[in-house]
């Protein structure tokens, strides 16, 4: 959810091969630029192939959204945001967020009110927290908590 | 299935808007793919009010400008192949499963509220709009697919049909130019993991890269300029995706006029990135009117001290070997031993040009964006929206080299 975008991996910030792969970058195109006028430039090709292969691996069987997993994923996400959904109606929920972390729930929170108009009275006070997708909402003390299951 | 009606109705609807303007048979336009991009394009400038009925006139002067005097060949479009690759896609779980995809498919949502809702809501500071004062068409036209319904699978479903649509758009126009087509060549294109991720996400970085390829195709369509409205409709378009937008749409149509040698007589691929500008420059006035800061994109002059940490950033991210493999490396060597073939030669100079479009970001931009970049959650998107020019270049240089697997059916 938060950087499965930013990197294969999952870590953009992190870069754990980076030795291994500005060599292998700078091997690929010595190599290349060399073997491009010889009859062995399909090597090249095949060095784009088996050098794709770890990410390919992260995309197919690794991460969160790779084939096998990407259903459960995707249900757990949809329930989050009906979830939140059912609890802050929009658009005219009258509902006022008091607090959102700066985490899984918050673009599920931008999903729910994708407009946040101030409200004199507000019917709902939201408050969005944690780190996991599997969040329930319960009201507490007049304010309507989203956060990790318990 | 409604954003399968909506995307029908919005190719219907834009290939008769083709066909009159290019003065083709509407069976002619029906085959181009660019048919719901005009639609798009239109109905963009539609929902920015006066100042948008003020850029259409302004795109129906250019696009009389450009007005073919002959019929451009007709290209035969793999109908069956792409019905078939959208019911595939379309078969997957229709949820988003990023950060952004949510947080745009949110703003869809507000075109339930009724057509121009989306823009109404970006020019509105109580509405508190995230990020503020970013072009509207990406999440708009996802609700317009939608045709107004308000849930989360349609919206994905219609997202991923934009997406297709753009590749569409990218392949339509770039495919008859490859004239010996070679399998391996798509192979070491295609071989940059994170592409992947992305084909099957509904971020609007791959469809604005493609829609700059696409733009590029289109400038070099016609030896006299005379390129028709589609790159005027395509520009828009871009433009209103996001704001790097109008930056590609800059790289495309310095990469059309470089590659063709002499500025003079090529004023008529200008007039698509004139209008283009318009568009910005227009979305920019009512953003200023409505006191609506986009902070995120407000460019400065360049930030010179950070240009050692952008190169090992764009490094660092370029050779992640698991989110791009060696492909950077394959482009590189594609764009400097690519020949000089006038495909070749444009590629070289977009992706040169995207790439150039990435630093002046990054250092013109406020730091917001440069802590961004360093956090990692920029770079290898800016990267996403360079990799169409990158793959199309690496594809054209290796077709050249490489033993043909297929021949072109059709230039």
């Amino acid at each position: 959810m938060l950087d499965g975008a930013n990197a294969v991996s999952g870590e953009p910030r992190h870069f754990g091969a980076a030795w291994l792969s500005s060599s292998l970058a700078l091997t690929a195109m010595v190599l290349g630029l060399w073997l491009w006028r010889t009859r062995f430039r399909l090597l090249l090709v095949w060095a784009a192939m088996a050098a794709a292969v770890p990410g390919a691996w992260y995309v197919l069987w690794v991460r969160a959204d790779a084939p096998l997993q990407r259903d459960e994923l995707s249900s757990t996400v949809t329930h989050a945001v009906r979830q939140v959904q059912r609890v802050a109606p929009w658009p005219d929920g009258g509902v006022e967020v008091v607090f959102e972390e700066d985490d899984v729930l918050y673009p599920i929170g931008r999903y729910a009110l994708p407009t946040r108009p101030a409200v004199a009275e507000p019917k709902v006070r939201l408050w969005l927290q944690g780190s996991s997708l599997r969040a329930s909402c319960v009201a507490d003390a007049g304010v309507v908590v989203c956060g990790a299951s318990r | 299935m409604t954003p399968l009606l909506g995307i029908a109705a919005a190719h219907v609807l834009g290939a008769m808007v083709l066909s009159v303007a290019n003065g083709s048979p509407l069976r002619h336009s029906l085959t181009r793919p660019t048919g719901a991009v005009v639609t798009l394009g239109i109905l963009h400038l539609v929902s920015l009010g006066a100042v948008g009925y003020g850029v259409l006139a302004v795109g129906a002067a250019a696009a009389w400008a450009l007005r073919p005097t002959e019929q451009s060949e007709q290209t035969r479009w793999p109908v069956l192949l792409s019905i078939s690759l959208t019911m595939l896609v379309l078969a997957r779980s229709a949820s988003p499963t990023s950060w952004d995809e949510l947080v745009w498919l949110g703003k869809a949502r507000l075109e339930s509220l009724g057509f121009g809702a989306g823009v109404q809501a970006a020019l509105d500071p109580g509405a508190h709009v995230i990020p503020p004062g970013y072009p509207t068409l990406w999440p708009s036209a996802v609700g317009w697919l939608s045709l107004g319904r308000d849930a989360l699978n349609t919206h994905t479903r219609a997202a991923t049909l934009l997406v297709l649509l753009t590749t569409a758009v990218a392949l339509h126009t770039w495919a008859p130019r490859i004239e010996r087509r070679n399998l391996l060549a798509l192979v070491a294109a295609f071989a940059a993991p994170l592409v992947w991720v992305h084909a099957r996400s509904v971020y609007a970085d791959l469809p604005v890269g493609l829609l700059g390829l696409a733009l590029l195709g289109q400038l070099l369509s016609s030896r006299d300029g005379r390129v028709g409205l589609e790159p005027i409709a395509t520009a828009v378009v871009l433009t209103g995706f996001k704001d790097e937008g109008l930056a590609h749409v800059l790289a495309a149509t310095g990469a059309a006029v470089l590659a063709h040698g002499r500025l003079t007589t090529q004023w008529r691929r200008l007039l698509p990135a004139g209008v283009a500008l318009a568009t910005a420059v227009g979305w920019h006035w009512l953003l200023n009117r409505a006191q609506v800061v986009n902070t995120d994109h407000a460019l400065a002059l360049p930030y010179w001290p950070w240009v050692p940490k952008l190169a090992a950033l764009l490094w660092l991210h370029a050779t992640d070997i698991f989110s791009w493999g060696v492909f950077w490396a394959v482009a590189a060597v594609a764009a400097l031993r690519g020949g000089s073939a006038l495909p070749v030669r444009a590629l070289r100079w977009l992706v040169l040009a995207d790439l150039a479009c990435i630093a002046i970001e990054l250092l013109s931009g406020p730091e917001r964006v440069r802590v961004f970049a360093e956090n990692g959650t920029l770079v290898n998107r800016l990267l996403m929206q360079a990799w169409p020019a990158a793959a199309a270049c690496v594809v054209a240089a290796l077709s050249n080299s490489l033993p043909s697997t297929t021949a072109a059916t059709e230039r």
